[in-house]
């Protein structure tokens, strides 16, 4: 299993002209959806990735009908994933949260990169930690994990 | 399934609890997948290809400056 962090998740909708690491997921997500990888996430990834729609509909990048195309791509996208068993969503409880604060003041990250740590470490089946976010790959490293960053 | 969560209103919230008691939805899910639904229609939304999400992106990357990658950094920097 291959976990997917939000900062290497969006870049499968990332356009290769302005964002390194495109084709690297994309072949991870179409082999998921081939049958040939098990991706997990977190389902703080769908929100994050939500917030970081919304965050360029609020800065005008973006327009909210835009926004709304990219929501109904990525709900067909886990709907897909999910129903070939491809996709292991993980959720969240108040025992994860709490769990995952010792990370915080470990390697100075944000609750954000603490949950994904805590959901990354808690499953022993993920062999790959998938993040483009230098502070939480050094954490995930010193970790054990075997990190890749999409963006190298 | 995928869940999603929604922060809304007291005023949303009163409207949903009143529409599943009137019987109209068996649930506040239903009522979220029918709005959504509607506003697919209202914006004339069938189906979302891969290379027009990613066309939007690049528009919002050009317009923001900021990859994808980033913006989720931005985002937890926020926080």
């Amino acid at each position: 299993m291959k976990y997917i962090d939000t900062s290497a998740f969006v870049k499968y909708y990332g356009n290769p002209k302005f964002e390194k690491g495109v084709l690297q997921m994309s072949d991870l997500f179409e082999n998921a959806k081939s049958g040939k990888e098990i991706l997990i996430t977190s389902i703080f990834t769908i929100g994050e990735i939500i917030s970081v729609f919304d965050r360029w509909v609020r800065i005008k990048a973006i327009t909210n009908e835009d926004f709304i195309k990219i929501l109904i791509r990525l709900v067909s996208d886990l709907e897909e994933l999910i129903n070939l068993k491809s996709l292991v969503v993980d959720g969240i409880n108040s025992e994860m949260v709490s769990h995952s604060f010792e990370y915080i003041p470990k390697y100075h990250i944000s609750i954000n990169d603490s949950l994904h740590l805590y959901t990354a470490l808690s499953n022993k089946n993920i062999k790959e930690f998938f993040s483009s976010d230098e502070n939480l790959n050094k954490a995930a490293t010193n970790e054990g994990l075997d990190v890749i960053n999409p963006d190298h | 399934m995928t869940t999603l969560t929604a922060d809304v209103t007291d005023g949303v919230s009163r409207l949903v609890k009143v529409l599943v008691e009137k019987g109209l939805y068996k649930s506040q899910s239903e009522i979220v997948r029918d709005a959504i639904r509607q506003l697919a229609l209202k914006y004339d939304i069938k189906d979302v290809s891969l290379n027009e999400v990613r066309e939007i992106t690049l528009k919002g990357s050009k317009n923001s400056k900021e990859s994808l990658s980033n913006s989720v950094k931005k985002l937890r920097q926020e926080i």
